[in-house]
């Protein structure tokens, strides 16, 4: 499904230039659940940002379902995100002045769903993430957990064929990590393909396989149960 | 004050954004200010001038309005009978048509006063040279202007000097040389006066303008009661009943539309309003940008301000600090106001037909002025930053909590900012809309028409002069006149008797020979128009269809007109001879042979060929006087004038008023998007595209505008209506002009958010989420 080939990351200011990424090449099957491991500032959020298409890699190419992508203009990146790719983020990125219904509904607002379809389905991902007594709530008036529920939400609201994961129990305490975890291998199971970027080995547990990076270089790979799909690397 | 100025370095945006609109701001305030302050204060620098009375007296030519004439002896008699008077002084303009100087002649046209002796010690005139009570001893006396008498005779005393004055008399304009001595040198006032002139002759004799000065507490309503109650002795003019005087205050002479003379000046008050109107609105404009950019500094400054109180600063501290902000802001554009004032002065004198100086600026009245703005700045400022800090978490100490910066947007003022400006655009193409109007309408004669203003000693040659311009194919017509469609006309009044009543009617007058009509392109409805003979039609006049108008039942064509012994020999179609202001009324066209108006009609593809050959043929006839030629468009551009000045005016304002209040939105659009980045990066990740996200982020803009139309097309409506209403002929008001209006105002407003809205919304939305 996913397929990078010496994808490269420059990021440059005036004084110096820093290499994110260096020849990354990884390849994620349909269905498959992948953690990227890796210390701070090692180029796991760059990788899933540009993997995600909300950044351009300075080199190299990147497939999606066979398709290079790497060089879409913004409107085509767009369009493939759109229905396409889940985002799920450490700080949660709701936005304030929505209430939890408006924030899930998102998505379907840019699809061009008509309203009705919205309010169904929006419905039935609350009922799924049980949050749907809260569907008036405003993100502030949620705890940690109950936010990053509603990010999961917004995120598989629109079916996504993958849903991309940056620390998303990074801001959590263990019990909503260990339900936001639950939330993601279910995800799976019923068939997403998720990468995952984490800190916490514990966590990276739940995925069929680990990458791990290092200054920009993948240096391991750990295959932790067999996944669903034959081809792997 | 050094920790200010390096704040405001910090935030170059909003100091620049800050300074532009304050100091285009204050400009416009201080310049309409003391406009405003020098025009009610008009002849306010005379000594007396509370006590000082122009005489008006009921005009016979015009029922109901009042005309500022008094006959001869008429001051003299209430100065002679009424204690209520202690003095009086006379005022006539006259023509001076070229000053010799030793063996120059100046064709300058300077404005000539006659004048009563009195008339240095009466007004406040200052003189340079000479004593009030001596510079008009007799009639050879002559006061000129220190620019003039610095032209004529250089570092030279001009006391004692003998000039000569070729005068125009009234109403022959028959030119008459007269040599006079310099006695005096004047400087012309600072401050405005009503009375405009260059050099001051003593007044032998005849009517004229008169002013007279009452005693202390004699009360101007009492005056007139007085002299009501004499009328019967005192000399005025009148049609068969005589009437009264009337005081008018010196101060409301400058207001009137009642005289015409180029020695004196007018100003519609309407003028007066408008431009204080304007001022003010571009002033408020400017604040509402600064103070929601102030408000942005102080919340941009909140976490600051609260750190430094839990280290120990007082709040009292913390406002101070601002406050020094503050005055450096305020300062610095109070100081660029006064660069732009400078260098803007020449142009605003030029717009408003004033004549503002920059010694007049510094005068303390105006000081004055400019201190009240910059103390209404501070003030605002104060209370400002006052309810800022007591409405944020500054005093309570809960500002570092805050996630978010909440900038002020505030809605109601940039709605207001926007409609001003609506209310412009439409005043402009209301304007300009009357003004194609005016210039395409049909005036019933031939624009095109060359009038030459030939000089009285060359009289006789004007049928030598008509003749060498007729020889040539290039002219078509021309004709002699000596009153002339838009230059000028006679008034008289015929009384007739009608079913035993006396009545009585006024039209304007016009002269010229038999090819008067024809030379013009007047539209000949009845009759056979004058003889080319000349001499049967002596007796004789044509008239206009207004005139024919007044006696519905009467064919008046082949009679005598009532109230005259003229018989009317052809009727022709209205045509205009003054300000479009007015409707064409009764008028008659007499005969006469004596003339000093030449009319050409040019062939107008020979336009330049025919330009050339008079002016060959004049210095071959009249070759010691320059040039005068206009043509009756030249001329009906110049009566009109005023509506080109009041567009420009408008204009300008407008562009003031569209400039600062898109900066105050594009500010509100930067820091809006700001404020957003981060949403704007969620929403795109969500798969907002960018054209979305644009449509997102001016959505608000659109409502703002749309607000603003709403609010400003009726006021535009009202106030454009009650323009028009003084024309007599007017431009339709059309739906087009609101509609366009209101899409300029939306287009401006977009382009002006959308920049900015572009260029978040097209950026890498991870930067986006970075974003805090």
């Amino acid at each position: 499904m996913l397929k990078t080939n010496n994808l490269q990351k420059v990021f440059r200011t005036e004084e110096v230039e820093t290499t994110a990424l260096n020849n990354v090449n990884i390849h994620v099957q349909k269905g498959e659940f992948v953690a990227i491991m890796g210390p701070s500032g090692c180029g796991k959020s760059t990788l899933l940002n540009i993997i995600g298409l909300l950044d351009n890699p300075s080199n190299g190419e990147l497939f999606f379902d066979g398709q290079e992508i790497a060089s879409f203009k913004e409107r085509q990146r767009t369009n493939l995100r759109k229905g396409n790719i889940g985002f799920v983020f450490q700080s949660f990125n709701l936005i304030d002045e929505l209430n939890v219904f408006e924030n899930i509904e998102m998505p379907l607002v840019y699809l061009k769903l008509s309203a009705k379809e919205r309010r169904e389905r929006v419905q039935r991902v609350m009922e799924r993430m049980q949050i749907a007594h809260r569907a008036k709530h405003f993100p502030q008036q949620l705890s940690g957990g109950q936010q990053q529920r509603v990010a999961f939400a917004r995120a598989v609201v629109a079916n996504p064929k993958l849903i991309l994961a940056d620390e998303p129990t990074g801001n959590l305490d263990s019990k909503n990590g260990a339900e936001v975890m639950n939330l993601l291998r279910q995800l799976n199971e019923d068939g997403t393909t998720i990468v995952m970027v984490t800190h916490s080995a514990e966590h990276a547990e739940y995925a069929h396989r680990t990458i791990n990076l290092f200054d920009g270089h993948v240096v391991t790979e750990k295959i932790h149960k067999e996944s669903p799909v034959e081809e792997i690397i | 004050m050094k920790r200010a100025y390096r704040n405001i370095l910090n935030n170059r945006f909003s100091t620049i954004i800050i300074l532009i609109s304050l100091s285009v701001g204050i400009t416009c305030m201080c310049l309409v200010g003391v406009f405003v302050q020098r025009e009610l204060a008009t002849d306010g620098f005379h000594k007396y001038s509370d006590r000082i009375y122009a005489l008006s007296c009921d005009d016979p030519f015009a029922p109901g309005s009042r005309m500022y004439f008094a006959r001869e002896g008429a001051a003299r008699y209430m100065q002679d009978n009424f204690e209520q008077v202690e003095d009086y002084c006379l005022v006539k303009s006259t023509i001076t048509n070229r000053v010799f100087v030793d063996n120059n002649s100046f064709f300058d046209k300077p404005n000539t006063l006659s004048v009563s002796p009195n008339f240095f010690d009466f007004f406040s005139y200052q003189l340079v040279a000479g004593q009030s009570d001596k510079v008009l001893e007799t009639e050879n006396n002559v006061v000129l202007s220190e620019q003039l008498a610095e032209k004529y005779f250089g570092s030279a005393s001009p006391l004692g000097q003998v000039i000569e004055l070729e005068e125009l008399m009234r109403p022959t304009k028959e030119a008459v040389k007269k040599q006079y001595v310099v006695t005096g040198v004047f400087r012309k006032p600072l401050a405005n006066s009503h009375l405009q002139f260059d050099i001051i002759t003593m007044m032998e004799s005849g009517d004229s303008r008169a002013f007279i000065r009452l005693a202390r507490d004699v009360e101007r309503t009492e005056m007139e009661a007085l002299l009501a109650a004499n009328k019967e002795h005192i000399p005025v003019i009148h049609a068969g009943t005589q009437g009264t005087y009337y005081l008018e205050s010196l101060s409301s002479n400058y207001f009137t539309h009642q005289r015409h003379s180029d020695a004196e000046i007018t100003r519609d008050i309407t003028d007066v309003y408008i431009a204080l109107a304007i001022g003010i609105i571009i002033f408020l404009i400017s604040i509402i940008n600064y103070l929601s950019l102030l408000d942005n500094l102080l919340k941009m400054r909140e976490r600051s301000f609260v750190i430094r109180r839990i280290n120990g600063s007082s709040i009292g501290a913390n406002i101070s600090m601002m406050m020094q902000e503050v005055l450096l802001l305020v300062g610095v554009s109070m100081l660029l106001s006064g660069v732009i004032i400078t260098l803007s002065l020449p142009f605003f004198n030029q717009l408003m037909h004033a004549s503002i100086s920059l010694d007049f600026m510094l005068h303390l009245n105006q000081v004055a002025l400019v201190s009240i703005v910059f103390i209404v700045l501070l003030v605002i400022s104060f209370v400002y930053v006052i309810i800022s800090f007591k409405s944020s978490g500054i005093i309570n100490l809960q500002a570092l909590d805050k996630k978010k910066r909440n900038y002020a947007q505030f809605p109601v003022f940039r709605v207001f900012q926007i409609a001003s400006s609506i209310v412009l655009i439409i005043a402009s193409f209301t304007i300009l809309k009357q003004l194609v109007y005016l210039n395409n309408k049909s005036l019933g004669l031939d624009k095109n028409v060359i009038v030459l203003t030939i000089p009285s000693k060359y009289y006789e040659q004007i049928d030598v002069f008509k003749q060498k311009l007729k020889s040539h194919a290039c002219i078509k017509h021309v004709a002699g006149a000596s009153s002339t469609p838009l230059m000028g006309h006679w008034m008289v009044k015929f009384h007739y008797s009608e079913g035993g009543k006396d009545k009585s009617y006024t039209p304007c007058g016009f002269s010229g020979d038999a090819e008067f009509v024809e030379t013009l392109d007047l539209n000949l409805l009845a009759g056979k128009g004058f003889n080319v003979d000349g001499i049967s039609n002596k007796e004789k006049c044509l008239i206009n269809e207004s005139l024919l108008k007044l006696f519905p039942n009467q064919d008046l064509l082949g009679e005598k007109l009532p109230g005259s012994d003229k018989e009317v020999v052809g009727i022709v179609k209205d045509f205009h001879y003054s300000n479009l202001m007015n409707f064409v009324g009764p008028a008659i066209i007499e005969y006469r042979d004596s003339h000093n108006h030449l009319l050409v009609k040019a062939d107008v593809r020979k336009w330049n060929e025919a330009n050339l050959l008079i002016s060959k043929i004049w210095q071959e006839v009249i070759h010691d006087y320059p040039l005068d030629k206009l043509s009756l468009n030249e001329r009906y551009n110049i009566i009109h004038a005023e509506n080109k000045s009041f567009i420009n005016l408008i204009a300008v304002c407008c562009f003031i008023s569209i400039f600062l209040s898109m900066i105050g939105l594009f500010t509100t659009s930067l820091q809006m998007s700001l404020v957003r980045t981060k949403e704007i990066g969620i929403r795109k990740v969500n798969g907002a595209t960018v054209m979305e996200v644009i449509s997102l982020l001016t959505k608000g803009y659109s409502k703002w505008v749309v607000a603003a139309f709403i609010v400003a097309a009726p006021l535009g409506y009202y106030y454009m209506t009650s323009w028009l209403q003084k024309f007599a002929y007017q431009t339709e008001l059309s739906w087009w002009i609101f509609i366009a209006a209101g899409m300029l105002a939306y287009i401006i407003t977009m382009l002006t958010v959308a920049w900015q809205s572009f260029k978040v919304a097209s950026q890498n939305p991870i930067k986006a989420l970075r974003y805090e």
